[in-house]
């Protein structure tokens, strides 16, 4: 690390401590799977922390359960493996049951040397499980690799750990993670640039793919509306450019 | 004024970062320059699509509110070549945005309850002439009913998707209208209450035939059956309820499995008035029964209900994934 790098560090550090505004990832995993791990590129180290970094966010992520049992039921041999599969609706009763962190934003008072004021935390959700994905009308989906699945509040989202990129490629799965977190900010797929940043789909990207984000998110991250920015404060915006 | 903790706390946390032993980052990452808006890359640039035609229906005009409606989505190539396409046109799956335009002129995006990343083999490639298909509900979203008042409302979709690296295509739908109308019993009154929790519940369970949490919710939806035992929504209800009842519901919150119960599924279902609900609820209502059928060894009467879905989605694009998953269905009796 170069005095130059140190220099920008601590000046970022002091802004983002002088803000005094993180958000915190709740993240929970299934027995039998595992959370994304760091990777390097080239000689730098990247982690979901690292790449919310570049749009001046400080995502601080907290493993928290990692021991969640997958429920299973009597063998039905008419369905043999429904319990690989799980639905929206059985989603949000893993949250129901696991979630510690609010939704939303909690302040506190931080004094702080010479400076006085409110911190506040943002929360999101996140949780790894070892299943496929099962849509509303019955049919299963083994293409999907995670969703964010509570946009009313932007608050939460999951990852397939049964898919075979999630549990063989931690690349794309530390990518694909990005991702469904940048839903939670209110950022879009057509954020991406059709070839290699993160609001893409993973399946757009293909080997490609780097752990930046395009402008049109950097943008967002960095300048927009809080309210429209940071998780659990309000629905998602689709469109691109941003309406809010 | 600080304490001399907090001084020396502050201290400590500055000089451990400028010796890069701490912060929230070990090192500065990337070491390109992409970390301002003006310097990263820009999001791809959107054409038209080629030879790509957009289509969509709903099976009836005029609805009350409250009634679910299900939007049928065809993407079509008519071209002679072939082309990539996301194979999925759900909503949630990112290539399909719909909007909905009230009385008013208010224009809004259907907000689907999830966002979706796939992996490539989402995408297929589309034969000159062929045309795939999807259909879904678009009477709730993650904003709640989204026809909560009667009125006219125009519909239209667009499908985009990413063509070749930094270009995507887009392609607009024909417009439709639907009316929505006031139940003449009330009961869309009852069901539909803006800013109301089971209110918002039970939309969720008419959409998602499921969910044994949303305890609220289906109490609202009894109570639409008792109050409105004749009423167009009560068949929804029963088909809900029915449903959700044919298939164990894994609840993480009780952290128990429900078994399906196929009996009190069997009375929820056989009370539908078939020529009530939409074809595709029907089709919903089929498949419950055929897997009830199955679990009770009622082979005739499971080989009738599927041979009735059969006949409904046949030849039909927008069922095409529901036809492969009856295939599996019925490999594995």
């Amino acid at each position: 690390m170069t005095i130059s790098n140190k220099l920008e560090l601590l000046a970022l550090t002091l802004v983002l401590q002088a803000a005094c505004t993180t958000t915190k990832l709740e993240y929970d995993r299934m027995t039998g799977t595992a959370f994304p791990q760091e990777v390097m590129v080239g000689a730098d180290t990247v982690n979901l922390t690292l790449i919310y970094l570049q749009g001046n966010v400080w995502l601080v992520v907290d493993e928290d359960d990692t021991n969640i049992a997958p429920l299973t039921g009597p063998a039905d041999p008419a369905d043999p493996d429904q319990y690989d599969y799980i639905t929206k609706a059985e989603i949000e009763t893993l949250e129901t049951a696991n979630r510690g962190v609010p939704v939303g934003v909690t302040e506190r008072d931080c004094g702080w040397w010479i400076f006085s004021g409110t911190c506040r935390e943002y929360h999101v959700y996140g949780i790894v499980v070892d299943h496929y994905r099962e849509r509303d009308n019955g049919t299963r989906v083994t293409s999907t690799m995670g969703w964010m699945y509570d946009p009313t509040e932007r608050s939460a989202f999951v990852s397939f750990y049964k898919h075979s990129v999630i549990n063989s490629d931690n690349g794309k799965y530390l990518r694909s993670t990005a991702h469904e977190i940048g839903h939670a900010f209110n950022m879009s797929h057509c954020d991406g640039d059709g070839s290699e940043t993160i609001m893409n789909q993973t399946g757009t990207v293909g080997d490609t793919y780097t752990y930046e984000f395009s402008s049109t998110s950097l943008d967002h991250l960095q300048n927009h509306d809080r309210d429209a920015v940071w998780p659990g404060l309000g629905s998602r915006d689709y469109d691109c450019p941003h309406v809010h | 004024m600080p304490t001399i903790m907090q001084r020396i706390t502050a201290a400590a946390t500055i000089a451990m970062v400028i010796s890069g032993c701490a912060g929230p980052s070990g090192m500065r990452w990337p070491n390109t320059d992409k970390v301002s808006p003006r310097s990263a890359v820009e999001p791809a640039t959107v054409i038209p699509a080629v030879q790509l035609e957009l289509s969509i229906r709903t099976e009836k005009e005029s609805y009350y509110i409250g009634e679910p409606i299900y939007l049928v989505v065809h993407l079509r190539n008519t071209g002679r070549e072939a082309k990539r396409v996301m194979g999925q046109l759900h909503p949630d799956d990112g290539a399909i945005a719909v909007y909905v335009t009230a009385t008013d002129g208010a224009r809004g995006r259907y907000a689907q309850l999830a966002n979706v990343d796939n992996d490539s083999t989402a995408y297929r490639e589309l034969a000159g002439g062929e045309t795939i298909g999807d259909i879904f509900a678009i009477f709730f979203d993650a904003n709640g009913w989204v026809f909560r008042e009667p009125g006219i409302y125009q519909l239209d979709v667009t499908y985009r998707t990413i063509e070749q690296p930094t270009v995507a295509s887009e392609v607009a739908s024909n417009s439709i209208s639907v009316t929505i109308e006031e139940t003449p019993d009330g009961s869309g009154k009852v069901l539909v209450v803006a800013g109301d929790p089971a209110s918002f519940e039970a939309g969720k369970f008419l959409l998602w035939q499921a969910g044994d949490h949303l305890v609220q919710g289906q109490e609202r939806l009894t109570e639409i059956i008792e109050r409105y035992p004749e009423s167009v929504l009560s068949n929804y209800v029963r088909f809900a309820l029915g449903k959700s009842l044919s298939q164990p519901f894994t609840d993480y919150g009780l952290g128990v499995i429900r078994p399906a119960d196929c009996r009190m599924s069997s009375v929820y279902l056989r009370a539908v008035k078939p020529a009530q609900i939409s074809e595709n609820a029907q089709i919903q209502r089929l498949i419950a029964q055929y897997r009830c059928n199955v679990r009770l060894g009622d082979k005739d009467s499971a080989a009738s209900a599927i041979g009735e879905v059969r006949k409904l989605i046949q030849n039909r694009p927008e069922y095409q994934a529901l036809g492969a998953r009856l295939d599996q269905m019925e490999r594995r009796e």
